[in-house]
């Protein structure tokens, strides 16, 4: 060995130890630096330059000035031109690595393991200088030899802990994110654990129950529900089912406000099956609630109201056609009156003539007439002298009835103003009422009467007489639709009391259910079989009774059968209404 | 399920969660039970509806409709919302409208809606509290 090999081998030697105690004597990225520095020193007018992949793609480079980054593609390090030479790549990464120091080219050294470039060692010359001879490039290439281990390790860490940053800032920025994300949603935003304690809860949460998360987090969510049965079926589903989607609930604000939510939620359970977490969003739908809540309340109002209209309409009609009958019926009953009066008249002319030829007949037989007496026998007068009588008898009694149906026609039907009132006999008028309903009663039942003498009233004896005949024909029917074996009874009592005067009809028919009785003075609600009833006879009557007369209708269900009506009215309608003003 | 009951072709018995059953009495039938369990969610709410007005359909004669929903643990807004809207069916009809015993969640959603006051809720004698 020459001594100009005896000096470039110190000279490696020398720089293969300063480049050690460069690596040794540092830690973390500040080794590359000292490297640079190390080869910088050993080469004078050259600049030590250091690169390293940091991560797949990017690396570092420094230099004694400086440190940088930059990116080069893999298949770039393919297309260098050696080991030396880098021209614009090598202006570049120096631009990089130290700007205010221009230099050109750079001769460099790479680091390999297995394969792997790792970075390179580089010297890079001042504008103008000569390329670094081959000789001192080995130099160089031996003395970074021994580095290639450490380097790779070095590399490695490196690139570990690049890894390990991207992934954290990865993480930070998704979390950023998540936190956006979450605190943008104008729903509500949960997270509860195990023990019911809600862990996150965005703005929204916070707007909604009226408190700062600080005093949100950790307590419990239950303590927002105030309907315990809500909740405890919203967990059980959530339980069975593992998530629950809009299951409306009501939270309580901390001003003590409900708000009405629609929740969807899912739930984490653990491996025993028990919920270890719980996720949920939160709708606010009150508002909708309470927009529903007007439309819906306003739309039954409405119902309501038709409904009410309706059966009004319909009573109304009902009253104007039973006034039509009843106008129909007082003219009928004038128009029977009158040819009644004068066969009423010219019967009786007709008796007192019959009478006094059947006397002259007898005389004549008496006396002997045989004329008379073969006439008699031949004509078979003998039987209509001896019946004729009897005859006269029934047919008085027959012009009697008859004018009484009219005279009761003509009261009952009486066409008075609604608001006018006479003195009326509650007695006299269910009399009448009877014997207008005689027809519906005779074949089933007997009538007991238990009168007493209530006083007259002030009334519309037209619409009273209307209600007495609406309860006599109802009892009367109660007890025909038994198709029993035994005439049913009908007792009718009166009385007075507490300044009225009452009536009751009571029958022993089946009586009322209590459905039926819940009904019974509706419009149109009738138990009978269709067309026996329009189902408005009660509820004309209790207008009749409780709006137009101030007084009452009530009625008793015994618990055996049967059905006791009581009408009753003021004695003095104005005294009554005082009392109820 | 007795002679009278029926529970084929009820649209809110199709849902998930939903039970329902119907009862007639009489020929033609004067009165209607539509028995509804488990939970009736916004669609079962409004097939409920649908129901109903397609047994009022069926019964021309119906004087009474009774909606027991003494099994039914959950009703959403919506589905009350149908209830509402049958008390309204059957008021128009003169249909005297029971709704029997609902539970505790229910019956909360009613008042918090503001029906309670409005329904013809009926509490069966035993039947469970709000």
């Amino acid at each position: 060995m020459g001594p100009e090999s005896e000096f470039s081998r110190g000279r490696e030697l020398e720089l293969e130890a300063s480049l050690i105690e460069a690596f040794l004597s540092s830690e973390g990225d500040e080794v590359f630096a000292r490297l640079a520095a190390a080869l910088g020193k050993a080469f004078p007018g050259r600049g030590g330059v250091v690169a390293w992949a940091e991560s797949w793609g990017r690396y570092r480079i420094a230099t004694e000035d400086g440190e940088s980054q930059f990116t080069l593609e893999a298949d770039a390090w393919a297309r260098l031109p050696g080991d030396r030479g880098w021209g614009g790549d090598a202006q570049r990464i120096l631009g990089l690595a130290a700007p205010n120091r221009p230099r050109h080219d750079i001769d460099t050294v790479l680091l390999r393991d297995k394969g792997e470039l790792l970075g390179f060692v580089g010297l890079a010359g001042s504008e103008g200088s000569l390329p670094l001879p081959a000789s001192e490039l080995a130099l160089l290439s031996r003395a970074v030899a021994p580095l290639q281990a450490f380097a790779a390790e070095r590399v490695r860490q490196a690139r570990l802990e690049s890894v390990r940053e991207m992934t954290s800032q990865a993480l930070a920025k998704s979390e950023r994110r998540f936190q956006d994300f979450i605190e943008s949603s104008s729903d509500m935003i949960y997270i509860m654990d195990a023990s019911g304690a809600v862990v996150l809860i965005n703005k929204a949460g916070e707007e909604l129950l009226g408190l700062p998360r600080s005093r949100i987090l950790g307590r419990g969510y239950a303590s927002f529900c105030p309907f315990e049965v809500d909740r405890a079926y919203f967990m059980d589903r959530l339980k069975a089912e593992g998530s629950v989607r809009d299951f409306e609930m009501t939270l309580q604000r901390s001003d003590s406000a409900l708000v009405f939510v629609s929740e969807s939620a899912s739930a984490v359970l653990d491996a025993e099956g028990s919920i270890a977490e719980v996720r949920g969003i939160v709708h606010d739908i009150t508002e909708r609630i309470e927009a529903q809540r007007e439309i819906w309340k306003a739309n039954m109002e409405l119902a309501e109201a038709n409904s009410a209209l309706k059966r009004t309409q319909t009573a109304m009609v009902q009253q104007e056609k039973l006034a039509s009958i009843g106008q129909l019926a007082a003219g009928i009953a004038h128009e029977i009156n009158n040819p009644l009066g004068f066969l009423i008249s010219d019967f009786r002319v007709l008796r007192e003539a019959a009478t006094s030829v059947s006397g002259l007949l007898e005389t004549a037989r008496r006396a002997g007439d045989t004329l008379v007496e073969r006439s008699i026998r031949e004509e078979g007068l003998d039987y209509l002298i001896e019946e004729m009588p009897k005859i006269f008898i029934e047919m008085e009694e027959g012009f009697a009835r008859i004018a009484e149906i009219v005279a009761n026609l003509k009261t009952f039907a009486r066409t008075e103003e609604d608001e006018s009132r006479t003195a009326y006999d509650v007695n006299e008028g269910v009399r009448k009422s009877l014997a207008i309903a005689r027809n519906e009663i005779k074949y089933v039942a007997d009538v007991e009467f238990d009168l007493g003498s209530p006083p007259n009233v002030q009334a519309n004896s037209g619409e009273i007489n209307q209600v007495f005949l609406n309860l006599l024909v109802n009892a009367g029917q109660a007890i025909a639709s038994q198709s029993r074996p035994e005439r049913g009874k009908i007792k009718v009592s009166s009385g007075a009391g507490k300044g009225m005067a009452w009536v009751e009809i009571e029958d022993d028919g089946p009586g009322i259910s209590e459905g039926v009785a819940k009904r019974i003075f509706e419009p149109f609600f009738t138990t009978k079989e269709p067309g026996k009833g329009t189902g408005l006879g009660l509820s004309i009557s209790y207008d009749i009774i409780t709006r137009k007369h101030k007084g009452k209708i009530l009625f008793h269900r015994a618990p055996t059968g049967g059905t006791t009506f009581r009408i009753e009215l003021p004695v003095d309608p104005a005294a009554k209404e005082a009392d109820n003003g | 399920m007795s002679p009278d009951q029926e529970d084929a072709g009820l649209l809110c018995a199709a849902h998930l969660g939903t039970a329902a059953s119907l009862s007639l009495k009489g020929s033609p039938p004067f009165a209607a039970g539509l028995r509804i369990e488990g939970s009736l969610g916004n669609e079962a709410g409004l097939d409920l509806l649908r129901d109903v007005e397609g047994i009022i359909r069926r019964c021309p004669g119906l004087l009474e409709l009774e909606l027991d929903l003494t099994g039914l643990n959950y009703a959403s807004s919506t589905a009350v919302g149908a209830l509402a809207s049958i008390y309204v069916e059957t008021t128009a009809r003169r249909i005297e409208l029971r709704i029997l015993d609902p539970g505790a969640q229910v019956m909360m959603v009613l008042e918090v809606l503001g029906f309670a006051s409005f329904l013809p809720i009926v509490r069966k004698a035993g039947g469970r509290g709000a």
